[in-house]
């Protein structure tokens, strides 16, 4: 193809575009023609000059020269034009793109006649009974399915997204076994960061993450005798990046990681932060910007405390206070300090003893520091293994429906750790009173914003809850919201 | 706080003495009778019974239940076991209720749903 360049016309919108099916691999009529090279994905070059010569390497191949007319910018299958079925039975084969079970294109057979084929082959052998519906044929295609599926999470992950028609219990399956492969890789090769990101995971296995607590860094070989400095701690640093998931709980496993110091939760489905969040010792950059939070745990106001502790928190929809927030003189003194400011507060909002909300009026004479019965038998029943079957029973109707809501409380504390009252430090399962704080508090990295002296600030209302009624620390700022 | 087994006396005597006793309008007893779906009889100091809200409104003399004039109250859906420990917290209630650091009241195991079911029934 070096002197004898033709022309080429314009490809023809109306033809179809796509190339001739060479690789139905999975189609057993045809036959798979592999004296290709199968290693390059391309179809083989195929010139309207070498269409019909017999050529050393296509002599072989008689059936194409057969199946295939025209130019090779305008060939047809012979015998396509005529519509005429020929009779030949296609397979039904799953379109993956689409979620759609149809018949392969340019098939006349339907649905029924297949299932009629079906009915007089087996009448043919006329002993045996009507074959269900679902053919033998048909599930072990089935099977191919989920094999193929296994096979793209294999070597897609981590950007691949698997379709939502699988089945809810195989593409969680899958799904596990690729976070599983994921920090099975972590874990061995001693990596810290663990990138769970993309994943499409609308939750996180705890089992996979437990084995996290595991992880340890690899010694690094030196070629030259190590000196003073050069040891290191093998305790890990972890970071754990769970963005761009539809998680919609805080999973709770990841309280139990001791060692993570960054936490990546951005662009998520959640809706709240256990406060115990705030007791990792080693966390000092949480990016949860991008969720559906209304408010932040007062808690996590101690995380400021740390020095270099950073927080990105954009993108939520944060409640804002209705009435505007007094002017606050020291939020020019603030911006060196740069720790979180106070600035209102709203009314507390009281609850009953059963978890319902009591009227706007504070309970004067009821105040008392002293837990509800409900409150000391919740705290007990947080240890019964099968809470969550009585919580079951009762949101079902089989007991008391005004349970339903503590039990779920007690259950979260058995999942993310004992609430801890913001004013007397009790522990406690069902608050009796929260209201919303809200703080100027610094977004992104605090020495760039010392530096910079941009007010990168928003103020951002953090949830304050105490265990009874008499635990309210009112101040006199405060916002209606 | 008092305690009668039902082989002491029969309930329905302790409700006939209860109420030819008390005079209800004008001066309302400082004690009243929680009787236990197994024919217990607890008798306990009104105000501290009226911690929890079921019985404070059965006892209310603006209501017109039957317990507010006799100043018995027969809680069907607690046995003795539990009432027991329903009363014990109505008094520990009401010992710290203006105290600051309030220590905690030790509940079995074996009790605690039972308890559950009737913290939620007593409002309490």
């Amino acid at each position: 193809m070096t002197e004898q360049e033709v022309d080429l016309p314009p490809i023809s919108s109306s033809q179809d575009q796509s190339p001739p099916e060479t690789y139905e691999l999975h189609n057993g009529r045809k036959r798979p023609r592999l004296e290709y090279d199968l290693s390059t994905s391309s179809d083989p070059a195929l010139f309207s000059s070498d269409d019909h010569a017999p050529t050393a390497e296509d002599y072989a191949s008689k059936r194409r020269k057969k199946k295939w007319q025209g130019t090779w910018w305008g060939e047809k299958v012979k015998g396509s034009a005529s519509g005429t079925s020929t009779g030949s039975k296609r397979e039904f084969t799953r379109n993956f793109d689409s979620g759609v079970w149809m018949g392969s294109e340019g098939t006349d057979t339907s649905l029924e006649d297949e299932i009629l084929d079906e009915l007089r082959s087996t009448d043919n052998k006329s002993c045996l009974p009507l074959p269900p519906i679902y053919s033998e044929q048909r599930l072990n295609m089935l099977e191919k399915d989920v094999v193929a599926l296994d096979d793209a999470s294999e070597y897609e992950v981590p950007h691949c997204h698997i379709q939502e028609t699988a089945s809810k219990p195989t593409r969680n399956a899958l799904l596990n076994a690729a976070v599983d492969k994921i920090i099975d890789r972590c874990l061995e090769a001693g990596d810290e960061n663990v990138d769970l990101s993309s994943m499409s995971l609308d939750h996180v296995p705890n089992e996979s993450l437990r084995r996290l607590r595991s992880l340890t860094k690899h010694t690094t070989i030196w070629d030259i005798p190590p000196s003073q400095d050069s040891y290191s701690s093998l305790e890990p640093t972890l970071r754990l990046y769970l963005s761009n998931n539809g998680i919609t709980s805080f999973p709770s496993e990841v309280l139990n990681l001791a060692n993570l110091s960054v936490l990546s939760l951005r662009h998520n489905k959640l809706t709240k932060l256990p406060p115990a969040l705030a007791k990792l010792p080693r966390l000092t950059n949480i990016n949860i910007a991008g969720n559906e939070l209304k408010n932040l745990p007062y808690e996590m106001l101690d995380l400021y405390k740390r020095p270099d502790f950073q927080m990105n928190a954009t993108a939520n929809p944060f409640s804002q206070p209705q009435s505007a927030i007094p002017p606050n003189s020291d939020i020019e003194k603030w911006m060196f300090t740069t720790n979180p400011l106070f600035l209102a507060q709203q009314k507390p909002i009281y609850f009953h003893a059963d978890g319902s909300k009591a009227n706007d009026a504070a309970p004067r004479g009821l105040c008392s520091r002293v837990p509800s019965l409900l409150e000391f038998a919740l705290r007990k029943c947080k240890d019964l293994p099968d809470l969550m079957d009585i919580e079951k029973e009762c949101t079902a109707g089989g007991g008391p429906s005004t349970l339903a809501g503590p039990l779920a409380m007690a259950q979260e504390a058995t999942k993310y750790g004992d609430l801890e009252c913001t004013v007397c430090g009790r522990s406690y399962v069902l608050p009796r009173v929260q209201w919303l704080e809200w703080y100027m508090v610094p977004i992104g990295s605090r020495r760039d914003f010392a530096s910079s002296n941009v007010v990168a600030a928003r103020h951002i209302p953090f949830l304050r809850q105490g265990c009874s009624w008499s635990c309210v620390d009112i101040v006199e700022v405060t916002v209606a919201s | 706080m008092t305690v009668r087994s039902p082989t002491d006396s029969t309930p329905a005597a302790g409700i006939d003495s209860a109420s030819s006793s008390i005079s209800p309008m004008t001066n309302p007893s400082p004690f009243v009778t929680l009787i236990s779906s197994d024919g217990f009889e607890f008798h306990v100091r009104r105000s501290a019974a009226c911690v929890s809200g079921t019985i404070r409104r059965m006892l209310n003399t603006r209501s017109n239940f039957s317990e507010s004039v006799t100043g018995v109250c027969h809680l069907e859906n607690l046995n003795a076991m539990v009432l027991e420990k329903v009363v014990e917290y109505f008094y520990y209630n009401e010992k710290h209720k203006d105290s600051r650091d309030v220590p905690d009241m030790e509940i079995p195991s074996e009790l605690c749903l039972e308890l559950l079911m009737a913290a939620e029934y007593l409002d309490t």
